[in-house]
């Protein structure tokens, strides 16, 4: 099942998805060890693309729900005209939290691709 | 410098205090933000050395940050969350830990919500009055340093990484050796709250926080 999410491209909003993103791990039965990685990957990834956004941009945010496997994109117009800078601070901490990640910069969108998976055997 | 110079200094660049004091706008009233930012950037003003080649701005930006945190720190508001849920937010903190001794890994949210005879709603609730006083701040629009144009002037790789070495110093041993563990070592947080011997919701805690600090203090880098 997916879930999606439009907000403004504003840091204040980062609550709306990191609340969002808890429930989506319960509902993934992701360990908390997980969720709380997944609270902290979507505000990571959510500050990034708010901070190369367009002014006055509109972020999409969708989530895809499967048993133990959360994956969401963050998405919106962009002002970065290359590839998202993969050397930041924000990409060593998305890098560490997330099993897969992935940034595109497409057609004036940024878009970051975070997977996490539940590596442990949880009997739901 | 002549005191002519350095009221001039200060009075052209009230502008990047009030820039600075809006990213923290409602964690505290705007004049004392204003105000503390004011102090930092007299400071700057007062330490620039222009041979070394950035700009004011630049050097100035941390030290209004730096100081406007500092008071933030000192007279910290935290968000009001009612005693329920701060008693149901405790409840499933312990019900964490006692289940990760007992499963040997982490547990699920269904299995905290059944130890602690509640819903899986209520599970999360805990676990967002947990985070309430540690997402106070920072309702900015833009980072200081993207609008300033500095994140788009390219900061070359070496002076990026480093950034990000300064901003790890500034912080508190514990905070970063947490910071550390969990990024660069890729532990866990029962991991890192196991060794230490503080709970689970402790360490997410110190980790939430301090993430928040290093993306202030780093703007987009």
């Amino acid at each position: 099942m997916s879930v999606a999410i439009s907000l403004p491209a504003q840091a204040g909003y980062a609550g709306v998805l990191r609340t969002t993103a808890a429930a989506m791990a319960a509902r993934c039965n992701l360990t908390y060890d997980r969720l709380e990685d997944a609270r902290l990957a979507i505000d990571e990834a959510f500050a990034q693309v708010v901070a190369f956004a367009e002014p006055d941009a509109t972020v999409e945010c969708t989530f895809h729900e499967a048993p133990g496997d959360l994956r969401f994109v963050v998405s919106s117009a962009t002002r970065l005209l290359a590839e998202l800078p993969t050397d930041s601070f924000s990409w060593t901490v998305l890098s560490a939290l997330a099993d897969e990640l992935r940034a595109e910069v497409e057609l004036g969108r940024l878009a970051i691709h975070v997977r996490l998976l539940e590596p442990q055997d949880v009997h739901a | 410098m002549d005191a002519r110079l350095r009221e001039q200094q200060i009075a052209s660049h009230t502008g990047l205090v009030h820039h600075v004091a809006r990213r923290f706008r409602g964690a505290a009233d705007y004049e004392d933000l204003v105000q503390v930012g004011m102090l930092g950037l007299i400071h700057a003003v007062d330490h620039f050395d222009s041979d070394q080649g950035s700009s004011f701005s630049t050097y100035a930006v941390p030290s209004i940050t730096g100081a406007i945190r500092h008071h933030l720190r000192d007279h910290s508001t935290s968000i009001k969350v009612p005693g329920r849920l701060q008693e149901s937010a405790a409840r499933v903190s312990r019900a964490v830990d006692q289940l990760t001794q007992q499963l040997g890994r982490s547990p699920t949210v269904a299995e905290i919500a059944q130890l602690t005879g509640t819903s899986q709603d209520s599970v999360l609730e805990a676990i967002e009055a947990n985070h309430a006083h540690t997402t106070v701040s920072l309702e900015d629009e833009q980072s200081p340093l993207g609008s300033l144009g500095i994140i788009d002037s390219e900061l070359e790789a070496v002076e990026t990484r480093m950034a990000i070495r300064q901003a790890l110093q500034a912080l508190a041993p514990a905070d970063r050796s947490v910071i550390e563990q969990r990024f660069y070592q890729g532990r866990t947080q029962s991991q890192i709250a196991d060794d230490l011997q503080i709970s689970q919701m402790q360490v997410s805690r110190i980790i939430g926080r301090t993430l928040t600090q290093l993306r202030a203090s780093l703007g987009g880098i």
